[in-house]
């Protein structure tokens, strides 16, 4: 198990290291520059700017510093918020991302679950029909109309919330909602299929033949192995939902990490993408270790590979 | 079962129903929205507009501009100039930092200086070149003693310009011209990413800002002017989305919101809840005057002609802009006339197909037989592309000429501009200060942002004689008839004029717009 891990981390670490060196190309390629203004900066100011941030210093030495100051922790200064460092926007953000990411996964995962199994226990029956309309309405309608439609009927016409800005639970709630509608609906269906597929086995057959109830059929064996798909999901739906809400956090302005990301790809911030970059394939690396390792747990027959195995 | 499902229900409703009490405006406290979060509020590193009206709480200036676009003193309470033009005495005011300092002349020499720093790298450190030895400075050139800013003691600060530059009391309202604090700057390189250390002598204190969230400011009870400074705080909320805006000012969360979506604007002014005011933006078309076809006057008149202007500004703007027939935007006043600039020029030239097609037959491409198929980028947004599909299609019927639209992302398009790479640019110019200078020095021979390349050495030498005297009715008229000679050459093709829109509930009042969407709010106050 701890050989494995390893062996999971150190590949982790190279994907990771690729990752850096080919968006650290990827950047110096694109037109435009961190300083590319709307009115042409005169000579001597580019040039005073470009010093301070050492552009002008060959690219493999700006690549070496680079990873001098990454083996420090230190992911540079953000070259549009003057006087920021990456790690302060980064540090500022990502709590807020993360609490409104994890509690729609949360969301997403208790109500999708037992919506996936009810569906799959009535399939064809009514409760089946209505959930299958409104999951494929979840799929289809995107995050950002919802989240506009809630902001209309709940905080404007009903009154019952407030517009925008995070704090209490209050301003949570919409967000949250929001960001969990689609990934619930993914969650559902997928449960509903797996579990479908686990119900006609034989081995669930052969569990009621032996006399066990519905309820320990169901818990003990039927749900473990339908949530294998819904594993794997979750990993890369975590890392997707934290960072990804972008739209979310700009329609409700939430202090999160996720307009670092995209606004710093149009401002040329290239040690805040780099940095986004970074944190954002961490996680998604991190996240598929851990579903690995969870694996086994819910079904034995998968094994973590061995030296004997690949 | 029913039963208690139903209690439950109520229950919910009636709680959930009393929660939303707050966060609706209160009396003494402003809740606006003028833009998102900036980049920085140390005024020698900001360069966003919205970042400049956040400064202009925390940070006093020696002068302020009003409602016209001509400053006021503000942290100088005498001023007194040179019979020649160059030299200025200010005379600072007892005003206090937050922090308790006293305000001194020291502390804008510092400022000054620290703006033109190099190693700052300061982008509107340029707003201060006409100061002597300001441009050697900041080029690295010269030390920060050769620069003609000086304290001559504690109240007292001497400017002595390089040419007597008739507008350079409104660019000390320019935040590159903002003062800071000495001491607080000195105890940390991050002193602007804290409310603790963010120390101004303005009329409002910064207490609190969380990114993409929320600006909190509150009233400076020491400010000089503190009596004329009604609220108590202001909340600046920091939107990306205009949606969102939207329903907050809906809402009745917002007081004042800038830039509301074009499709509310029927029925704000219906409401009595629309503002708008003259601008000083200029959009217009850059033809490269450097290669074929373009290179041709009558070709660039010929375009210009055939231009439907008040097509495009219907169908942009819902008939709200001005046009432009010259590039010297409405809101400047010509201080020797105490006229408007554009109003006392006129326009200087005007549509018409007839004249256009002539024009183009005499210069070689009659009905636009002959002319190459001409390239036009602008930057992605939904109103270019249809500035540019409508001229497209204007051009197209009126010339015969063929134009191919490209559209690039911001910096992609700032890049190809620079690099002359397509024969049309659609650009667009906010003013800088309240001079026409700003607008008609964008097409100066080798000019940073003479996109089009426009040269003409007689255009060239008014402009120059308008720089160096400081005699206003010189310069006015040498303006006006360098104007005339763009024109007449269509160096540029205006298109229209700018304006400022916003959503205003009705008792909010007193607030200032000197004609660049630059509000200030230190005046203003809820009936």
């Amino acid at each position: 198990m701890l050989e494995f891990v390893v062996k999971r981390i150190l590949n982790g670490l190279m994907v990771l290291w690729l990752i850096i060196t080919l968006t650290f190309m990827l950047l110096r390629l694109m037109p435009g520059g961190p300083f590319t203004m709307d009115r042409k900066l005169p000579p001597a100011i580019l040039k005073n700017l470009e010093t301070k941030y050492k552009l002008n210093d060959p690219l493999i030495v700006q690549y070496c510093d680079y990873f001098k100051g990454l083996f420090r922790g230190d992911l540079g200064p953000s070259f549009k918020y003057e006087d920021r460092t990456v790690n302060s926007i980064i540090a500022d953000g990502a709590p807020v991302s993360f609490q409104l990411g994890i509690k729609s996964v949360l969301l997403s995962l208790l109500l999708g679950i037992p919506a996936g199994v009810i569906s799959a226990l009535k399939h064809g029956k009514w409760q089946d029909r209505i959930l299958s309309l409104v999951t494929v309405a979840g799929i289809a309608i995107p995050g950002f109309i919802v989240a506009s439609l809630l902001m209309i009927v709940l905080a404007l016409k009903l009154n019952l919330l407030p517009t925008a800005m995070w704090g209490g639970w209050k301003y949570q709630v919409m967000p949250i909602l929001a960001l969990s509608l689609g990934p619930m609906a993914v969650i559902t269906r997928l449960t509903r299929t797996s579990m479908l597929d686990v119900l006609g086995q034989d081995y669930i057959k052969l569990a009621y033949a032996k006399g066990l109830s519905d309820y320990t059929v169901l818990w003990k064996h039927a749900l473990p192995n339908s949530l294998i798909p819904v594993v794997t999901i979750t990993g890369p739906l975590i890392a997707g939902i934290v960072t990804g809400s972008f739209v979310i956090e700009s329609i409700f302005a939430i202090p999160g990490v996720g307009k670092a990301f995209v606004t710093s790809i149009y401002n040329r911030d290239y040690t805040l993408i780099l940095g986004m970059t970074i944190f954002y394939s961490a996680l998604l690396i991190f996240l598929n270790i851990v579903v690995d390792i969870i694996y086994p747990l819910l079904d034995p027959r998968i094994t973590m590979l061995t030296k004997k195995e690949a | 079962m029913k039963k208690t499902v139903a209690l439950i229900l109520i229950g919910l409703t009636i709680f959930l129903g009393g929660c939303n009490k707050e966060k609706k405006s209160t009396k003494d406290v402003l809740h606006a929205f003028v833009g998102s979060d900036t980049e920085s509020l140390d005024p020698a590193k900001c360069s966003s507009a919205h970042g400049h009206m956040y400064g202009q709480c925390i940070y006093e200036p020696l002068a302020v501009l009003n409602e016209k676009g001509v400053p006021q003193l503000a942290a100088a309470d005498k001023c007194d100039i040179s019979p020649d033009g160059l030299t200025y005495t200010f005379h600072i005011r007892d005003n206090k930092w937050q922090n308790g300092d006293p305000v001194t002349a020291k502390d804008f020499e510092y400022s000054w200086k620290r703006t033109l720093n190099p190693e700052t790298g300061s982008t509107y450190a340029y707003m201060l070149y006409p100061i002597k030895g300001a441009e050697e400075y900041n080029s690295g050139k010269v030390a920060a003693d050769a620069l003609g800013v000086k304290a001559l003691d504690d109240r007292t600060l001497q400017v002595i310009l390089k040419a007597p530059t008739g507008y350079f009391l409104g660019i000390c309202a320019h935040q590159a011209a903002f003062p800071v604090n000495p001491r607080t700057v000195a105890a940390g390189s991050d002193w602007a990413t804290k409310v603790e250390t963010l120390i101004g002598n303005g009329p409002f204190i910064i207490k609190k800002w969380v990114h993409n969230n929320k600006i909190s400011m509150v009233k400076n009870n020491d400010y000089w002017d503190k009596d004329k400074v009604k609220f108590n705080g202001i909340e600046f909320y920091l939107l990306d989305s205009d949606v969102t805006a939207d329903a907050m000012f809906d809402n009745g969360e917002l007081d004042f919101e800038v830039a509301p979506n074009q499709s509310r604007w029927d029925l704000l002014a219906k409401a009595g809840k629309l503002y708008e005011h003259a601008s000083i933006k200029l959009t217009y078309y850059a033809l490269d005057n450097g290669r074929p076809p373009f290179n041709n006057p009558k070709v660039r008149q010929a375009f210009a002609k055939a231009i439907d202007r008040s097509k495009m500004v219907k169908a942009l703007t819902r008939d709200k802009f001005p046009i432009a027939y010259g590039i010297v935007p409405y809101g400047l006043i010509n201080p020797s006339t105490n006229q408007d600039f554009r109003q006392e020029a006129g326009a200087l030239f005007s549509e018409s197909v007839g004249e256009a097609k002539k024009l183009l037959a005499e210069a070689g491409y009659k009905d636009g037989k002959g002319f190459p198929t001409v390239t036009l980028v602008y930057n992605t947004r939904e109103e270019n592309k249809k500035a540019a599909e409508l001229l497209q299609e204007m051009i197209r019927k009126n010339l015969g000429i063929n134009i191919e639209i490209h559209n690039q992302e911001w910096k992609v398009y700032q890049d190809s501009k620079q690099r002359r790479v397509y024969d049309i640019s659609q650009c667009f110019w906010a003013g800088d200060y309240f001079d026409p200078m700003t607008f008609l020095d964008l097409v100066m021979t080798n000019g940073g942002n003479n996109y089009g390349v426009y040269s003409n050495p007689e255009f060239d030498r008014l402009l120059q004689a308008a720089q160096n005297t400081g005699d206003q009715k010189v310069r006015m008229e040498a303006m006006h008839q360098a104007e005339k000679i763009l024109m007449d050459d269509m160096g540029v093709v205006p298109i229209l004029f700018g304006k400022n829109m916003a959503a205003v509930q009705p008792k909010l009042k007193g607030f200032i717009n000197p004609g660049n969407g630059s509000y200030s709010f230190k005046y203003a106050y809820k009936e």
